[in-house]
């Protein structure tokens, strides 16, 4: 589903990433713990395609879904315009998550929702048009404990690369978890392997 | 009633919880709200001073203040709507100076007062702009309700630079109707609908940047995106381009089809500043954005005024 090898980031003379390796089968859940700063959520960026200049090789199965760790949405539009923009963009209907409970918020501004809010809507981005792999960001801040396990159940069944601190939720939804250390070097997780 | 939009978010601008929170005495920030509404209206102010004396243009102000400030909420407040009814009685009325200052501060100071009440009560409606359609519509329609949500100065500025383009099309086609008119037409909405390109590429390109990273991860191509840019400021550029050019067309006899000439200009223009603006985004200079315009500007010009 997912393979990079030797993936190295740089920022000016600062290296976040240097040479990490990553596979994600089909039906994983592979979580992702780590420090502050340690390179999770720039890797996940790199994955995603938010990031475009690395060094490495990765292969991807296409366009994913992807729930970025802050839901910087345009202010201005409609929870229901921004989806409706996603849709557009991955040429697929949006679905109404009812388990998310995000109907209430459709005909309100993005500004005027609170960062729970906003992560809601944004992971109903993140799963529009079913993605082969969802990466999703420390999904769980701000959600409370009703769209924590929606999200769990949401995630069953599906591949997705998981960054978080929410050590509950990552026992959770993993199938496998790996940990990632400052410097980017790569220790292994729960199978003993470099991620 | 001009400056509205410019002052109409002046009770939620960012900061504003917190200084509520600090519970500043009412009476107090309702006259700093009159005097910060009404330094909007010195333009107009001075102007009606310099005509019919200082009463005058203070009476006038606080009426335009209280006007603009009850009509954010004239459907949500009772002081609002009373204040909103009164000054425009007064308006329409036309009492002397003297005996208009009084009421008029009273309103102003209503009107301000029931504005910093109501604000950041309840919830504004705002009508669905952005539906399903092909990604360039999409992204179009979102940098457009960017413009009428949240720069709607720009927006207005954008119609008044049309509305001055043409009002000087009627007069030099009033002059000479059938001497090339639409090589005219394309001359004097050359320069207006430069800047009022430029003023709508700000909104459109700031939006965008702040999709990029949903942009990039659904591999949007670079097509699409200058594409969308340029809808984005095409549609108010035709809308106003093509009114004026009607306008100025029946005020002067002259052919409606002066209106394509218009539209055309203001088309063809928008069309070179998207890319341009999009370019500019990346460049560590603001005036590289700006010599660009100009530049556009002065070669349409020159084109226009060689065919």
């Amino acid at each position: 589903m997912l393979r990079a090898r030797g993936i190295s980031k740089w920022f000016g003379s600062h290296c976040v990433l240097d040479r990490v390796d990553l596979d994600v089968r089909s039906g994983e859940r592979v979580v992702i713990l780590g420090a502050n700063g340690c390179g999770k959520s720039t890797l996940l960026q790199i994955v995603a395609g938010v990031l475009e200049t690395y060094e490495g090789a990765m292969t991807l199965p296409g366009v994913l879904g992807y729930a970025p760790e802050k839901p910087d949405m345009p202010d201005h539009l409609l929870a229901r315009e921004w989806l409706d923009i996603v849709a557009s963009l991955k040429r697929a209907p949006w679905r109404s998550e009812q388990a998310f409970g995000v109907d209430a918020l459709l005909g309100r501004k993005i500004g005027a929702l609170s960062l729970g809010q906003r992560q809601r809507i944004s992971l109903v981005a993140a799963f529009t048009g079913n993605p082969p792999l969802i990466v999703l960001d420390e999904p769980t801040n701000a959600l409370d404990v009703e769209a924590c396990a929606a999200l769990a159940r949401r995630l069953d069944g599906a591949t997705a690369l998981i960054a978080t601190h929410d050590r509950a939720f990552a026992e959770r939804v993993q199938t496998r978890i790996v940990s990632m250390f400052t410097s980017s070097r790569v220790a292994s997780g729960r199978d003993a392997r470099r991620c | 009633m001009l400056a509205r939009s410019a002052t109409a978010d002046a009770f939620e601008a960012p900061g504003t919880r917190t200084l509520r929170s600090l519970r500043p005495p009412k009476t107090w920030m309702t006259l700093l709200m009159v005097s910060l509404l009404a330094f909007a209206q010195l333009p107009f102010a001075l102007l009606m001073a310099c005509g019919d004396g200082i009463m005058r243009g203070v009476s006038t102000t606080l009426l335009a203040v209280a006007l603009v400030a009850s009509s954010r909420d004239v459907l949500r407040s009772r002081y609002a709507l009373g204040a909103f009814t009164c000054a425009a009685m007064m308006v329409v009325l036309d009492p002397s100076p003297a005996l208009a200052v009084l009421p008029a501060a009273g309103l102003a100071l209503v009107a301000t007062g029931a504005a910093w009440r109501q604000a950041l009560e309840g919830r504004r409606a705002a009508v669905r702009i952005v539906r399903p359609s092909p990604p360039v519509v999409a992204l179009a329609l979102s940098y457009l309700a960017r413009m009428v949500r949240t720069a709607r100065g720009r927006v207005g500025a954008a119609a008044m630079m049309f509305a001055a383009a043409g009002a000087t099309l009627a007069l030099t086609l009033r002059n000479d109707p059938d001497a090339r008119p639409w090589q005219r037409a394309f001359v004097v909405f050359a320069l207006p609908s430069s800047i009022a390109s430029a003023l709508l590429a700000t909104p459109a390109v700031e939006t965008e940047a702040q999709l990029r990273p949903w942009l990039r991860q659904t591999r949007t191509s670079p097509f699409v995106l200058v594409a969308a840019v340029a809808l984005a400021l095409a549609t108010p550029s035709t809308a106003f381009a093509s009114t004026a050019g009607v306008i100025a067309a029946a005020a002067s006899h002259a052919t409606a089809s002066i209106a394509w000439a218009t539209t055309s200009a203001a088309v063809s223009i928008a069309c070179a500043v998207a890319p341009w603006a999009r370019f500019a985004a990346r460049s560590r200079r603001p005036s590289t954005f700006f010599l660009g315009v100009i530049g556009i500007a002065v070669l349409s010009t020159t084109l226009a005024a060689a065919c």
